[in-house]
């Protein structure tokens, strides 16, 4: 009896590789809607409308992005 | 009739395991939202509750494991799994008494182990593809991905957000924090109160209730798992909560923002492929990896090596009191006398220990100054 014979090593590599790319991948994209947000108000306090759009789009679609991963992380397991 | 004494003894010392699991795992699912100041701690600890809860119908993969991966379903009667039970609550309940977040779901494994191992002999435990598959390895597994999942997601945060405001930056990870902290309280009522929905799913197979080869877990199981976890998360232990809030080290905000979302995932992947893992270890893992990756010494490593310790010992620890209340209990024969008397001894120390405890003073001001 060996170790490869024992453990689900496919199992194993699942939860790796999940929990890298969306462990590090979803608090990526929220520091990005974090970014956005803070660069939003700095652009509009110094009178910059375009900018304030572009970071307000970013923050926008990152934290849309972080809510989704997580109900698609529900839906997952639930089935 | 004797048979379901035990068999109401048993379900209502699975409730105990599940209310004292919510009780003593808490820390790991709050203590960063807390320590950071992204929730108040009243309401931090209600908000774990609530999701424990809604966490706990979420999926059955880990009951599963739980009730027939480890030891053999011949093998196991209810005063077993009362033994196993008895094993996993004293085990919780003295590192709480000592404030080191150990592992409830090794404790409960390792009391059902012990208790199998006392009546039956090592042939009936799945030593191999069980224990060391589905528990050990995983258990080594799990905290180490959340240690380094951690330690690069709050590398990638301070890239990102490094040069920019720190009050809107600091607000932004606190509302992110409310976020990870109801995923991670989610991710643990979904792995740890199947644990107990296991064991009560075992004592039903024993008890004649649901046929072996028929595995499923009854709604009434899930229901009452569910509320025993989620009252017990509410009633807190504040004691760990210090220990993981800001013994292990100071986090700031997008460190406890990283350390959570790190454990979350890692807890909701393992339940997914049905792994019993420790919540515990995975929160802790990440907590130690979202400090380290911003300064070694950040983390007090003294104290980490208690927790390790405390990990360490929580398999035969457990295991060997679950086969000393197995053993307790055969001395006065197969019915019921047995666990009571157990059961009567476990209350009478219980006792001793809150009124042990409680005349050293209260530990909620602790936690809230943590």
């Amino acid at each position: 009896m060996t170790l490869a014979s024992i453990v689900d090593w496919e199992g194993i590599l699942d939860v790796v590789a999940v929990s890298f790319v969306a462990g590090v991948g979803v608090t990526a994209v929220y520091a990005l809607a974090v970014l956005g947000i803070t660069r939003v108000a700095d652009a509009n306090r110094d009178g910059r409308a375009r900018e304030a759009a572009a970071y307000g789009a970013l923050a926008i679609v990152a934290f849309a992005a972080v809510v989704a991963a997580c109900i698609a992380g529900i839906v997952v397991l639930t089935h | 009739m004797d048979s379901d004494i035990i068999l109401v003894i048993v379900v209502a010392a699975a409730l105990a395991f599940d209310f004292t699991n919510g009780f003593h795992d808490t820390a790991n699912v709050v203590a960063t939202s807390i320590s950071t100041r992204a929730m108040a701690p009243r309401l931090a600890v209600l908000f774990a509750a609530l999701l424990n809860f809604v966490g706990a119908f979420v999926s059955l993969e880990v009951a599963a494991t739980v009730g027939s991966g480890i030891v053999e379903g011949s093998a196991i009667t209810t005063t077993v799994v009362f033994g196993g039970l008895v094993g996993a609550i004293a085990w919780n309940l003295v590192t709480w008494y000592f404030g080191l977040p150990s592992s409830s779901s090794h404790a409960l494994i390792g009391g059902v182990v012990g208790a199998a191992l006392a009546a039956n002999g090592p042939d009936v435990v799945s030593f191999g593809e069980g224990v060391v598959g589905k528990v050990l390895v995983p258990a080594v597994v799990a905290p180490t991905v959340a240690f380094f999942v951690g330690g690069l997601a709050i590398l990638m945060i301070y890239r990102i957000v490094g040069r920019l405001r720190p009050g809107p930056v600091n607000r932004g990870f606190r509302l992110g924090q409310v976020i990870s902290g109801g995923m991670l309280a989610l991710a643990h009522g979904t792995n740890d109160a199947q644990k107990t929905m296991g064991v009560i799913t075992l004592a039903l197979i024993a008890h004649g209730d649901i046929a072996p080869d028929d595995f499923h877990v009854p709604t009434w199981v899930v229901v009452s798992a569910a509320t025993a976890i989620a009252l017990g998360t509410y009633a807190g232990g504040w004691r760990i909560i210090r220990t993981m809030g800001s013994r292990i080290h100071k986090m700031d905000t997008a460190q406890g923002f990283a350390a959570q979302g790190a454990g979350a995932t890692v807890i909701l992947a393992s339940s997914a492929v049905g792994f019993p893992l420790s919540t515990t270890h995975t929160i802790s893992g990440a907590v130690m990896g979202s400090g380290a990756a911003k300064r070694v010494s950040a983390v007090r490593w003294g104290v980490a090596g208690n927790i390790v310790a405390a990990w360490v010992l929580t398999l035969p620890a457990a295991a060997a009191i679950g086969a000393a209340a197995y053993g307790v209990s055969r001395l006065f024969g197969t019915g019921a006398a047995g666990p009571v008397v157990v059961t009567l001894i476990g209350i009478g120390l219980l006792l001793f220990a809150f009124v042990s405890r409680a005349r050293r003073g209260p530990t909620y001001a602790a936690a809230e100054g943590a």
